[in-house]
């Protein structure tokens, strides 16, 4: 026999005390591994959302052009001085130091084509990238699969009667139509979508984009930074961020988190309050018991360590238990307050960490009914002595 | 020089009223193997006596001794190891603890023992729990004994240590007279094979059992009597 088979049999054969103890630390873990796991399985979603919104930073050739537009009405613009965007040069964001925040990059080539008597604006995109950020994009038929292909825009489909698997002559060239974009309610209604290798052959702008869109979410960093990486990686290009998505979006969950910890610490608090009211009833309660222990030769540290060994047990059992309660609570909560199907975020360190949180606040708030166990005067404790 | 010393032993207990005098100096000298009875009234000073002795209560003044150990000269915790090394206590209610089996309870002295095996402190305290007669009971939980045999593992529990001195406090006050009887011959066994007791008790029916019975009045020895020739030989 050792201390701690005192400390366990004590725990073991006195459930009700046992259940007490615990379930006041297990509410405080089990409500912060909650908030925590939800908190970043919101993140995750928000992030996520942010994503499919589409593009939060736009690269364009620099130009000192004057804009003149009022009203939603554009008059043109008097250009200054315009410079081209190279392809290549679109490779070297991926060296700036948030590269891992960025999601996508999906360079387009514009320019106007004639199909037999019209105008159309014809737009050269890498498919993989435009079809992943375009999420709200709906094709009919496919996206595009060849350099021959072309995906046309609802509006361009019905001004020109295209229907899938129509052929379209393109400045010599034939192209056949795979998808129609179905009705967008914005500028992609009326656009031509080929490959963009075939538009810049098509339009004689090999090596050159129009603009780029970037997909890129930074949680702890703000996006001005990774507007202002790409800008030094490219300094002939303007770069601009959509900044107001990304800064709202930011905000509310800076708030929601916040908001989170400030919650979790109450909680805590009070968690701690019942095992250190718990703990100090049972050393009243036991205080005989101690006496017993102290006759028997047993030191003031031991009598300590026994309280702290049970509030350890106790502690543990909390913890364990108030993960798995919380993460169960964070399954049951999730789909109550996302319209989406949420993704439960199972972090190994959050679950290391709440036993730790657990052992800390137990042996914490038994610290002091622990000394005050090992300073009864034993024939005090005894009295029948 | 006599196993126990103790001299001009005072206490004064300091409350919200008057001063208590538990004890006014005692004076007392008892020798190895001795069965010594501490008897009195009620507020005699038996209890602190017995507490002081068990190096569980400071005296206001005066000098005890165990073994030649000054006990209130041990510094820190070496008084709590006096206590696990030459003390034997057996209380008055028992106080087993109840969360633990009697073979448990018994163990309980030799569980911050370092240097001895698991094993080794089960093997001594059922070698122990046998000797009173409860080798068959050691699983159960003190809430499953009987009052007779609760007193039994208190015992075993004061043995296990093999103690040079066993204190008990009113160990029968709360047995029926065949029980009592039963743990009385149990401790006159044990006082036979050279064990020293000192045991408080009220009862004069007790007095029989003893070699020496000690009086005491208002915190003062109003009587030592040494009974010669029916215990044992007295040593003093």
């Amino acid at each position: 026999m050792k201390l701690h088979t005192i400390a366990f049999n004590n725990l073991r054969r006195r459930k009700a005390r046992l259940t007490f103890l615990v379930a006041g630390l297990l509410i405080g873990i089990a409500t912060v591994v909650t908030i925590l796991s939800l908190t970043s399985s919101l993140t995750m979603e928000a992030e996520h959302k942010l994503d499919s919104f589409g593009a939060n930073i736009l690269i364009t050739p620099r130009s000192d052009d004057l804009s003149l537009s009022y009203g939603g009405i554009s008059l043109g613009a008097v250009s200054v001085d315009a410079r081209e965007l190279r392809q290549q040069d679109l490779n070297r964001i991926f060296d700036i130091p948030n590269a891992g925040n960025i999601a996508a990059v999906a360079p387009k080539v514009l320019g106007a084509v004639e199909v037999g008597t019209a105008r159309v604006l014809l737009m050269g995109v890498n498919a993989a990238h435009e079809f992943h950020i375009k999420r709200w994009w709906s094709v009919e038929g496919r996206p595009l699969a060849a350099e021959d292909e072309l995906v046309a825009g609802s509006g361009v489909a019905r001004a020109l009667g295209l229907g899938l698997g129509d052929q379209v002559a393109l400045e010599g060239r034939t192209f056949t139509v795979t998808g129609i974009l179905r009705e967008t309610g914005s500028q992609d209604d009326h656009l031509l979508i080929g490959s963009l290798p075939a538009v810049q052959r098509l339009l004689g702008k090999e090596g050159v984009v129009s603009l780029a869109e970037v997909v890129a979410f930074c949680g702890d960093c703000p996006v001005e930074d990774m507007v202002n990486q790409i800008s030094s990686v490219l300094p002939g290009a303007k770069v601009s961020a959509i900044q107001q998505v990304v800064k709202t979006r930011m905000h509310a969950l800076e708030q929601f988190r916040t908001f989170s910890l400030g919650v979790a610490a109450v909680v805590l608090l009070v968690g701690a309050l019942v095992v250190f009211v718990t703990m100090m009833g049972s050393v009243n309660e036991r205080t005989r018991e101690i006496g017993v222990f102290r006759a028997l030769g047993f030191r003031r540290s031991h009598v300590m360590r026994l309280i702290l060994m049970e509030a350890a047990g106790v502690s543990l059992l909390a913890g364990i238990l108030g993960f798995v309660g919380g993460m169960g609570l964070t399954r049951l909560i999730l789909p109550f307050l996302t319209q989406d199907h949420p993704h439960l975020v199972w972090d190994p360190m959050l679950g290391v960490g709440s036993i730790f949180l657990a052992l800390l606040m137990g042996i914490l708030a038994s610290l002091y009914p622990a000394m005050r166990a090992s300073r009864l005067d034993p024939s005090d404790a005894l009295r029948a002595l | 020089m006599a196993f126990i010393e103790i001299a001009e032993m005072k206490k004064t207990f300091h409350g919200d009223g008057e001063p208590v005098k538990a004890l006014q100096g005692i004076d007392l000298e008892v020798a190895e193997g001795t069965f010594l009875g501490v008897m009195g009234p009620s507020g005699s000073g038996k209890s602190t006596f017995l507490s002081i002795l068990g190096g569980l209560c400071h005296p206001s003044s005066g000098r005890i001794a165990i073994d030649g150990i000054e006990l209130y000269s041990l510094g820190g915790e070496r008084l709590a190891d006096f206590r696990r090394e030459y003390l034997g206590f057996v209380f008055q209610s028992f106080n087993l603890v109840p969360y633990l089996t009697a073979l448990e309870n018994v163990m309980l002295p030799l569980a911050v023992k370092k240097r001895m095996s698991t094993a080794h402190k089960r093997d001594e305290a059922r070698q122990v729990l046998d000797r009173v007669g409860l080798g068959k009971r050691c699983g159960h939980l003190p809430s499953q004994l009987s009052g007779g045999e609760q007193e039994r593992v208190a015992i075993a529990r004061a043995l296990v240590n093999r103690p040079p001195l066993i204190l008990a406090d009113e160990p029968t006050g709360s047995l029926d007279t065949v029980t009592a009887t039963e743990i009385m011959q149990l401790f006159r066994g044990l006082n036979e094979e050279g064990q020293t007791l000192v045991m408080v008790t009220h009862n004069p029916e007790n007095r029989d059992w003893f070699h020496r019975t000690v009086m005491l009045r208002d915190g003062l020895v109003s009587d030592d009597c040494r009974q010669r020739g029916k215990m044992q030989e007295e040593v003093i």
